[in-house]
């Protein structure tokens, strides 16, 4: 009894320095909590034989944001009905027809909307969870540059591979080909800029966002950080995922659209010397 | 005497750019919400084209935050 009071005041007493410690004003220095945060170095290596896997905060971020929206992916497509629909299987409704009808708005139509709609939506909400994962002091993903060049990287194919899918080889070249031949050039080089633009908005804000909240930190260390860290972590990750999904939307309609233009001219250049004839 | 003028340059780079474009996205928005009031049957599509362009004048005041970020951390 005695010896079980004892553990327990040293152990509170522990308890309460580090407290104090963590919410003291100006306890901690910016600089090297930041400089330490920039650190992308493995915290652990995974050896499977002689081959050794490095794991980085991201990556662990990465697998648990996969593993949250698998379960979130199973929950929403249980009980699936046609009629006296369940609140859940609304709110799948309505994700899907907002994703339908921005990608319609973009000049696709509903069957070029709906196969591109799984990619762009779980792009999107990838990356929301990825970056609203913060909120429970995990890295955010996005904070590591690797993690949104790959992302945009991987937004860049997806591009590519619909323009060629939906419109076919010839279609995808007409796209390249919009307005003159001659500035074919220019709309290849527009496939080096996107994915960097991509890559630096998702980092620049998130890694700000970050910085931003760990000097909220250092000066008032209560209450403060935790509602601002909703609006950062939670509402901006939520914003920059939408854009991302929106812009590769947009390109993806870009493409349809181009293509669609080139095949009016090319009609209009037929009817032209039709009419010569 | 060096680690100072690399602060000053962070803070001009982010303090110009971010001026300018916060402008920039002040009379954009302006205008389109002019344009909204005179024709509320657009509005939607004045909307979409609008969060676009905020997009992209939004994309270069975080080059310039990441350039600053750059500079302060990396000399």
């Amino acid at each position: 009894m005695v010896v079980g009071k004892a553990v327990l005041s040293g152990f509170s007493r522990i308890f309460f320095n580090r407290l104090w410690e963590h919410l003291k004003p100006g306890g901690r220095d910016l600089g090297e909590t930041i400089r330490s945060s920039i650190d992308f170095s493995p915290i652990w290596t995974i050896r499977v034989g002689k081959l050794s896997i490095p794991v980085t905060g991201a990556m662990v971020s990465l697998v648990v944001s996969a593993l949250i929206l698998i379960v979130l992916g199973v929950w929403l497509r249980r009980g699936l009905r046609k009629h006296k629909i369940s609140g859940k299987q609304a709110l799948a409704e309505k994700l899907y027809l907002v994703v339908i009808n921005l990608s319609e708005s973009f000049g696709m139509n509903r069957r070029q909307a709906e196969t591109v709609l799984p990619w762009t939506l779980t792009l999107g909400l990838y990356i929301f969870v990825s970056n609203a994962i913060a909120v429970v002091q995990l890295p955010a993903a996005a904070m590591n540059p690797a993690v949104p060049f790959s992302l945009a990287l991987f937004a860049v194919a997806l591009i590519i591979v619909m323009g060629i899918r939906l419109l076919g080889l010839k279609g995808f070249w007409y796209s390249l080909i919009d307005p003159i031949p001659g500035l074919l050039p220019f709309n290849l080089l527009d496939y080096l800029i996107k994915p960097v633009s991509l890559a630096l908005r998702l980092f620049g804000n998130v890694f700000g966002g970050f910085i931003l909240l760990q000097f909220v930190k250092t000066v008032v260390p209560l209450i403060f950080p935790s509602i601002l860290g909703l609006w950062f972590d939670v509402a901006a990750g939520l914003l920059q995922a939408v854009i991302f999904m929106y812009l590769t939307t947009s390109y993806i309609g870009e493409v349809v659209e181009k293509s669609n233009n080139t095949l009016e001219r090319i009609a209009q250049k037929r009817q032209l010397s039709e009419e010569k004839v | 005497m060096e680690k100072s003028l690399v602060a000053l340059a962070a803070a001009l780079a982010i303090g110009a750019v971010g001026s300018i474009a916060a402008y920039a996205i002040s009379k954009m928005a302006g205008k389109a919400f002019d344009s909204m009031a005179r024709q509320p049957e657009v509005a939607s599509r004045v909307q979409t084209s609008l969060t676009i362009a905020i997009v992209f004048i939004e994309t270069c005041a975080i080059y310039a935050l990441v350039v600053s970020l750059l500079l302060v951390f990396v000399f």
